[in-house]
């Protein structure tokens, strides 16, 4: 008496179908790329893998220009008072992030590398 | 093909959606400016959209009625009534109890009334100076947290003095969201109102959530991270408001019994534990006493667990974060029982 296999190849063959539609609905995470806000309103999103020079206008008549190079995003200049955005070190892991509070802009990683930690405080 | 075989298909095939996380828990989230500072708010779950916009509704709610800049804010409104008394809302009132307990509670090294000390130095407007000793002695005498009343809704600031939540507004705000989201059946949620962070239960895959703590002098860098549920962690630095004149810096923190930048010691101070306004009032507070009246007021109080990072670059934090805590490499943390 033959042994019943596991799987038939007409069972296999509908297996592999079903595989292939999960991996195709399955959300995907895009390149890494930078969403810069104003205001908390999304104002464009740049790969982090194209080079880009970027003028923000920001809010209360500050802007800066965001620059992305070697796969990081940077903050090059800026009009505000505080500076802090200029001076924030390069970002490129997902959730990192350079506000401009005087601007209300936040320029923040999506689709990076993993950070080990879910927020930092700070 | 036969009835058990399409029975196989369908377990494998469920097997392979759970394998590939079908159907997880939806995030929302929204970026918002309030109370100064950026903040962003995060709801899993069905309710996600209606949680977020819900959240953000309350702290710009808050925002509007305790931001002492507002002319039409209740703490404005007290600050400019000359001394008479003021009704304000009831969340003011019971924010209001509960800073004025921790004042008193951790000795005046908490002092809501700090605000003319404050303008002094100039970190309202960002218009930095240091003032002389003569204006600080005379400006002391309009701090005095004891001196504001509040009964039932009503607030009473003497003249001369202001109030500024500053220290205890976010955390607030943060204990309202997470109150809010309970009501509404949320149960996995992440609150980062500037770098205060606030944890509503688990991850949306039942996991704890790992909070960093920034290193003082290295922005991108972390000092250790910490894990857990239903937890705020807010964190004093003295690196998060400074300015620098003829070579000394002068940071934000304001040591209420002297007037001027405490020197205690202290490079940041974080604070763990169920409380939002509590661990914002009190990273404040530790940070202001110093290592040792710190480590005296958490072996008084026990109820919420503290990292504390000298200016030596000594990592000190307590028992109750054995297991939790996970210094960054090279650095050894002390516990402290």
């Amino acid at each position: 008496m033959s042994k019943r296999r596991f799987l038939t190849p007409l069972e296999a063959a509908l297996l592999v179908c079903l595989a292939l539609v999960v991996w195709l609905l399955l959300p995907r995470q895009a390149g890494a790329q930078v969403v810069v806000t104003r205001g908390g309103e999304e104002l464009g999103r740049y790969a982090l893998d194209v080079p880009t020079q970027v003028s923000i206008q920001g809010a209360n008549g500050f802007s800066l220009t965001l620059v992305v190079e070697d796969g990081q995003a940077h903050v090059e200049d800026s009009t505000c008072p505080d500076l802090i955005c200029q001076h924030h070190a390069p970002v490129d892991k997902t959730g990192e992030s350079i506000i401009c509070l005087p601007g209300q802009v936040s320029i923040t990683v999506e689709g990076g590398g993993d950070l080990d930690q879910d927020a930092v405080s700070g | 093909m036969g009835r058990g075989s399409v029975k196989r298909l369908w377990c494998l095939g469920l097997c392979l959606c759970f394998l590939t996380g079908c159907g997880g828990d939806r995030g929302e989230s929204a970026t918002i400016f309030a109370m100064d500072t950026v903040m962003e708010l995060t709801a899993y779950g069905d309710q996600a959209q209606e949680a977020v916009n819900a959240a953000v509704a309350e702290v710009n709610r808050l925002d509007a009625a305790l931001a002492s800049r507002r002319e039409t804010s209740d703490i404005a409104k007290a600050n400019h009534a000359g001394g008479a008394p003021v009704e304000v809302r009831a969340d003011t009132a019971e924010l209001l109890e509960q800073a004025l307990a921790l004042c008193a509670d951790t000795g005046g090294a908490l002092d809501v009334t700090i605000y003319p000390i404050m303008r002094a130095w100039g970190f309202d407007t960002k218009e930095y100076r240091v003032p002389t000793q003569g204006e600080l002695d005379s400006l002391l005498e309009r701090v005095d947290y004891g001196t504001i009343t509040i009964k039932g809704n009503t607030l009473t600031v003497p003249a001369g003095m202001e109030l500024d939540l500053g220290a205890v507004g976010k955390g607030y705000a943060a204990d309202r969201v997470v109150r809010l989201w309970r009501e509404m059946g949320v149960t996995s949620g992440l609150l980062n109102l500037g770098g205060n962070i606030h944890c509503l239960g688990a991850k949306p895959d039942g996991s704890d959530w790992t909070v960093g703590i920034r290193d003082p002098r290295e922005e991108t860098a972390t000092l250790c991270t910490v894990t857990g549920q239903d937890m705020a962690v807010v964190t004093s630095g003295a690196y998060q408001r400074y300015f620098e004149k003829d070579g000394v810096t002068y940071h934000h923190n304001m040591d209420p019994a002297t007037g001027r930048p405490a020197h205690s010691g202290a490079a940041s101070v974080s604070v763990i534990g169920p409380s939002g306004l509590v661990c914002d009032g009190l990273s404040t507070a530790l940070f202001v006493m110093g290592a040792e009246k710190a480590a005296d007021y958490w072996r008084s109080h026990r109820d919420f667990d503290m990292v504390y990072y000298t200016q030596d670059g000594a990592l000190w934090y307590t028992s109750g974060l054995e297991g939790r805590l996970e210094p960054r490499d090279g650095l050894e943390g002390r516990v402290l029982t």
